[in-house]
């Protein structure tokens, strides 16, 4: 084809695209609204993927090198290129605890500047930098808060880029201290202001409200070195307070600001110190020079992520090229005539796809354009509050070109795509026919509907055979695009089946059905369009259901439901245990002075065998109840069933959460507060001294075993292991907060120790989060501790994702609904007319618009519902896949392996009320008012 | 084709030779045209009468080749219509046949001028050719002034004789008209038909459909069409009320 025939179909749809203004818009809209997301998102992972040069002044400021002392000073350790606790790893001998080298113990004898001197370069010049050690309290506007102490010395140049400066003055003088502007915010502290450390007397004054860029919203005062440590180090510890001294690290700079190169870091390495280096950051070596390795669950997590994202917005373009289809059909339809002549002047039938390609083009580099322009304007506008939500400033605001250029191509693709059906089905029409608006109805190809379902087919083998590799990504997403094309292939002939329903309906409906069964050629696109955005809802609703039911049945309650659960934290000093128990002591008095009649109090003691407080004469080890035999995981395994993790007879094995105690001592309330067991006969076994177990697989011949282990001092060949038989009962419990409770006496009888300090009480009503907000305030000034208010499985944001899912397929699926009405009133303008002259009522149109709406939703969701379970089946079997990635997929443990969850409540509403919604908009914005005839252009 | 055949059509821009054209099957089956002959020469206009439904636009749309007989023979500049293939055709459109519709002829997102290049410019012609070859056609028809006008910024018999100018545009002598002048008041149809008049006597040929008898006074010839059969062909251009308006 020529270049002039090209120029003229380009400046007819131009021209076509400018006088239909409202159908471009509508087009330039649904392309270019995805293009603003991709554009934003893109310009937001770019301007967040710092530089290295970025990353080391937010680390290290303007020095060469941040160095840190590892908790073995002295010790051999290896590193990563950047050094973090997962690929830092100090090197044994053997075992777990590791064993130092005669050498090593001779380093680390040495002071630690002493071996400073012989880690770094010489000349090397050092800045101390005190990392916080955990959380401290300290006053607030509203009471006490907790942050982070830092020290460092910010008026040094060397600090420069570690901080920003938001407001004030650094910290010249004594106890002057910067606040981070999140901690500013939660305390309601302002510059000027004073604040003081928990168990202190100084008051500190804040000069300067600074910011980490990579942590916004990071709670930290930072001091002066050695002023803030010092306050907390003279604090005594019987307040509770934790107040072991931070790590120790460094800003290095080298003189004329030399390299410190990865030799250099491997010899720091040596003498257990980590370093950060600019040079080798900028400038990282090869892997293979690098003894650590990259996690490889990192990877994998960030495979699934691909993978996920890559289906998502796969399955989002084909949304739109689905969408935008009728759109086109709609242009290609109303302009039939001119169409026509352009064939009568001579136009092929190349020519005329041109045409309505063109207008592919043009909609489409108008909408990718638009969209890519908002997109950057969005993204620009927004960045503080997308800096805020992702709590990290940009490095810088990162424009790539050729992302830029792709993003638009794939907005000009999507649009040539959405117009290539419209194209060749214009092209098709016999010349005469679309001369003098004669349209003639032909039964659907039987081969399209075969060739689509065997695609269908093949497409649901593909998507659901992925493998977890690179190119398993790839199938997962080009097995559900396949799933869905084959469909869209079928619907001609599904909505031909859908029309024999006919018969059975009143006029109205009747007609509708029959209408939209007549012209294929309008209703398939719509209906595919509908089935698309059913499709996805369906998908991601579905998959949200797996893992949610997968969430629910692996949540084990720390109490029943309602409960108050206060954990007192040991406190440790001269007198560790009166501490605790004073500490203790404070917190139920603030619980209890927060919230009147929370009923009977329960305390408890979480037990354990030996105190591992280094004291003489104490040793470290734990108890554990053992199942009966029989009563484990490879028995019922071999019989076929698969454990879960809320399966006791499984406990050994079965991964569990951290709130699950093992053994406990405590009284009788104690079985009614924390396992909701009511049984007279287990407390009077418990007074009488009885172990009493939340299940029977627990329990032999009346019999309970404890497993008592004293740890080794050389690693776990050295523990010695011993077992003691208790009479007990077991008993129904509605939580299975504990797997065995002892009273103190048969505790103390049995040589186990209390350790952890709970209480527990249930209220008659549950309480209201005002009430639980006050009393973890009021827990928090008291001392430290936790509460926690037992409320059940909550999914965290399931509902409001469906919900959002559910409005956007909602409206993607009236609009293509709307669309294809709007077609079908214009094609049916004639008919009207007729059944107009027989006598029909104006309602008449009203109602076989509402029916037509209502048809084409009914039937697109139908298909859609069925189509989505394709890519839902096919990730939760990625993610499957991920996890027996994690923990090996020989055994039968498929813990975490989400069930397929079909979510019957939200198909219903899609599959019923989409459609009804359907039928009430269109009877509601339909004209009755039956317009005359006229041949139109 | 005998031998007398063959030097009658010798020159002839359209000959129909037992022409038929039957649409449906069985029940439905229609007999639209049954043996039609006709010549068309250069510099002739000839007039195509009828009822309803005697088959006058199925004759125009076959000799036009957007739609092929069933059985016999139609030929443009020469070419056997029924042995091309649809691009073949598609090409004849563009460079021997012109098409002028009762209304809405015109494509009304391209200006005049760009209508009446449109046939150029899909021929690969460069587009300043193309204009500058429309330009010529639309001062043949007396519209050069609204070269650069939309459709819909055209009176009615201006449009026409846009299309006109489009159906003559490059190479092109045969105009088939379509009841040209249906949708014009009396006035503007008289210009209509002394611009086709002109332009036949300028050396092009025209087959016009029509059903009024004063219009059909404008051709050289008359034939009338009744159930596809032609029933009757006269003599037209009376030397009454004609000169004049030429």
């Amino acid at each position: 084809m020529s270049l002039s025939a090209w120029r003229a179909a380009l400046r007819i749809a131009r021209r076509d695209a400018l006088r239909a203004k409202g159908r471009s818009a509508l087009i330039i809209a649904m392309i270019a609204l995805p293009v603003v997301g991709v554009t934003g998102a893109d310009i937001v992972a770019r301007s967040t993927q710092l530089s290295p040069q970025e990353r080391s002044t937010r680390l290290m400021g303007t020095a060469d090198a941040y160095v840190s002392t590892s908790s073995q000073p002295g010790w051999r350790l290896v590193q990563g290129t950047e050094p973090t606790l997962r690929n830092t790893s100090i090197l044994s001998q053997n075992g777990p605890k590791p064993t130092p080298t005669p050498e090593e113990q001779a380093r680390s004898a040495q002071p630690l500047e002493r071996l400073l001197e012989q880690a770094l370069p010489a000349e090397a010049k050092l800045l101390r930098v005190e990392a916080p050690n955990g959380y401290h309290l300290t006053s607030t506007t509203y009471g006490q808060g907790q942050v982070q102490t830092w020290g460092m010395d910010l008026t040094d140049p060397l600090t420069a880029g570690i901080t920003t400066l938001r407001q004030g003055s650094r910290p010249a003088a004594p106890f002057e201290v910067a606040a981070t502007t999140g901690f500013l915010a939660d305390s309601g502290l302002q510059v000027g202001q004073s604040t003081t450390l928990k168990g202190t007397t100084q008051p500190l004054r804040i000069t300067a409200a600074v910011e980490y860029p990579g942590e916004l919203r990071a709670n930290r005062l930072i001091g002066r070195p050695g002023e803030l440590s010092g306050l907390l180090g003279a604090i005594p510890e019987e307040a509770g307070q934790a107040t072991a001294p931070g790590a120790r690290d460094y800003l290095v700079s080298l003189p004329g600001h030399a390299a410190f190169s990865w030799e250099a870091v491997q010899q720091a390495n040596t003498y257990g110190f980590t370093v950060a280096s600019r040079a080798v950051l900028a400038d990282p070596p090869p892997a293979a020079a690098v003894s650590s390795s990259a996690n490889p669950e990192d990877a994998q997590a960030a495979l699934r992520t691909r993978t996920i994202a890559a289906t998502a917005i796969g399955l989002a373009l084909l949304e739109i090229v689905l969408l935008a289809g009728p759109a086109f059909a709609v242009g290609a339809r109303r302009s039939r005539r001119q169409l026509g002549l352009l064939a009568a002047c001579g136009g092929n039938r190349a020519h005329i796809r041109r045409v309505v390609l063109g207008g592919g083009i043009v909609l489409g580099g108008a909408g990718a354009l638009a969209g890519v322009v908002l997109g950057g304007a969005t993204a620009l506008a927004g960045r503080s509050w997308l800096e805020g939500r992702s709590g990290a400033r940009f490095g810088h605001f990162a424009l790539n070109p050729a992302d830029l250029l792709g993003i638009v191509a794939i907005g000009v693709v999507t649009g040539l795509l959405a117009a290539v059906v419209p194209a060749v089905q214009a092209a098709r029409q016999p010349v005469v026919a679309a001369l003098t608006g004669r349209v003639t109805a032909r039964p659907p190809a039987k081969w399209l509907a075969v060739a689509g379902l065997l695609t269908a087919l093949a497409g649901a083998a593909l998507a659901l055979s992925g493998e977890l590799s690179s190119s398993g990504s790839h199938s997962v997403l080009a097995g559900s695009v396949l799933a869905e094309i084959g469909l869209i292939a079928c619907t001609p002939m599904l909505i031909s089946l859908f029309g024999r329903l006919g018969r059975f309906l009143p006029l109205s409906p009747r007609l509708a059905l029959r209408d939209s069964a007549r012209h294929r050629g309008r209703t398939a696109p719509a209906v595919a369009a509908v089935m698309a955005a059913v499709a996805g809802a369906v998908a991601v609703l579905t998959f949200q259901a797996g893992g949610d039911s997968a969430a629910r049945s692996a949540y084990v309650a720390s109490a029943p439901s309602g409960a108050v659960v206060l954990n007192a934290y040991p406190v440790r000093g001269t007198d560790p245990a009166a501490a605790t128990a004073k500490n203790a002591a404070a917190l139920r008095a603030a619980v209890e002075g927060s919230v009147p009649e929370l009923g009977q109090r329960a305390d408890l003691n979480v037990l354990t065998y030996g105190v591992c407080d280094g004291t003489p004469g104490s040793f470290c080890g734990r108890v554990r109840v053992l199942p009966a035999p029989g009563n484990d995981c490879l028995a019922s395994a071999g019989l076929g069933r698969l454990p879960s993790a809320t399966d006791r007879s499984c406990a050994d094995t079965a991964p569990e959460p951290d709130n699950i105690r093992d053994v406990i001592s405590g009284d009788g309330p104690v079985l009614h507060n924390l396992l909701g067991m009511d049984s007279p006969t287990a407390t009077q076994a418990l007074t009488n001294g009885q172990v009493v177990v939340t299940n029977p697989g627990y329990l032999r011949d009346g019999k309970v075993t404890l497993e008592l282990t004293r740890f080794g001092a050389s690693g776990p060949e050295g523990n010695q292991v011993s077992t003691v038989s208790l009479p007990g009962v077991a008993a129904p419990a509605t939580a299975q907060a504990a797997r065995a409770v002892l009273s103190p006496a048969a505790a103390k009888a049995a040589g186990l120790v209390p350790n952890g300090q709970e209480s527990v009480w249930r209220p008659a009503r549950a309480l209201t989060s005002a009430e639980e907000q006050r009393t973890t305030g009021a827990v928090l000034q008291a001392g430290p501790g936790k509460l926690a208010v037992e409320r059940g499985y909550r999914a965290d944001s399931s509902d409001a994702i469906a919900l959002g899912l559910a409005i956007a397929a909602s409206a993607v699926a009236i609009a293509a609904a709307a669309i294809a009405t709007g077609l079908a009133a214009t094609d049916s303008r004639g008919d009207l007319a007729t059944l107009a002259a027989v006598g029909a009522t104006p309602g008449i149109r009203r109602r076989l618009s509402a029916f037509q709406c209502a048809v084409v939703a009914a039937m697109g969701a139908t298909i859609g519902a069925v189509a989505g379970l394709v890519p839902a089946a096919a990730l939760q079997r990625v993610q499957s896949l991920g996890f027996e990635a994690r923990f090996g997929s020989s055994g039968s443990l498929r813990i975490g392996s989400n069930p397929l969850v079909i979510p019957w409540p939200e198909l219903a509403v899609l599959v019923i009320g989409l459609p009804l919604l359907a039928w009430l908009l269109a009877a509601v914005f339909t004209r009755s008012r039956v317009a005359l005839t006229r041949r139109t252009q | 084709m005998t031998a007398t055949e063959i030097r009658d059509t010798e020159g002839a821009v359209l000959h129909l030779r037992g022409v038929s054209r039957v649409h449906g099957h069985g029940a439905t089956r229609v007999h639209a045209l049954r043996g039609v002959d006709l010549t068309v020469r250069p510099g002739e206009f000839v007039a195509v009468m009828g009822p309803s439904g005697s088959g006058k636009s199925t004759l125009l749309t076959l000799a036009g080749g957007l739609d092929t007989a069933s059985s016999g023979q139609v030929r443009v500049e020469g070419q056997d219509l029924g042995k091309l293939s649809r691009t073949a055709l598609s090409a004849v459109r563009r460079r021997a046949i012109g098409y002028v519709f009762q209304d809405f002829n015109l494509i009304p997102a391209l200006t005049a001028a760009e209508n009446v290049s449109l046939p150029r410019e899909l021929d690969g012609v460069t587009s300043r050719r193309a204009r500058a070859e429309a330009l010529t056609a639309l001062a043949e028809t007396g519209v050069a002034e609204y070269a650069d006008r939309f459709p819909d910024q055209l009176s009615g018999g201006q449009q026409q004789r846009v299309a006109i100018a489009r159906a003559l545009v490059g190479e092109r002598r045969l105009v088939l008209a379509d009841e040209p002048t249906g949708a014009l008041d009396s006035a503007a149809g008289e210009t209509v038909l002394s611009v086709l008049r002109a332009r036949c006597d300028a050396g092009a040929a025209a087959v016009m459909v029509t059903h009024e008898p004063a219009h059909a006074q404008w051709a050289d010839r008359v034939v009338v069409l009744t159930d596809g059969q032609v029933v009757e062909e006269r003599q037209g251009r009376t030397d009454a009320g004609t000169d004049e308006t030429r």
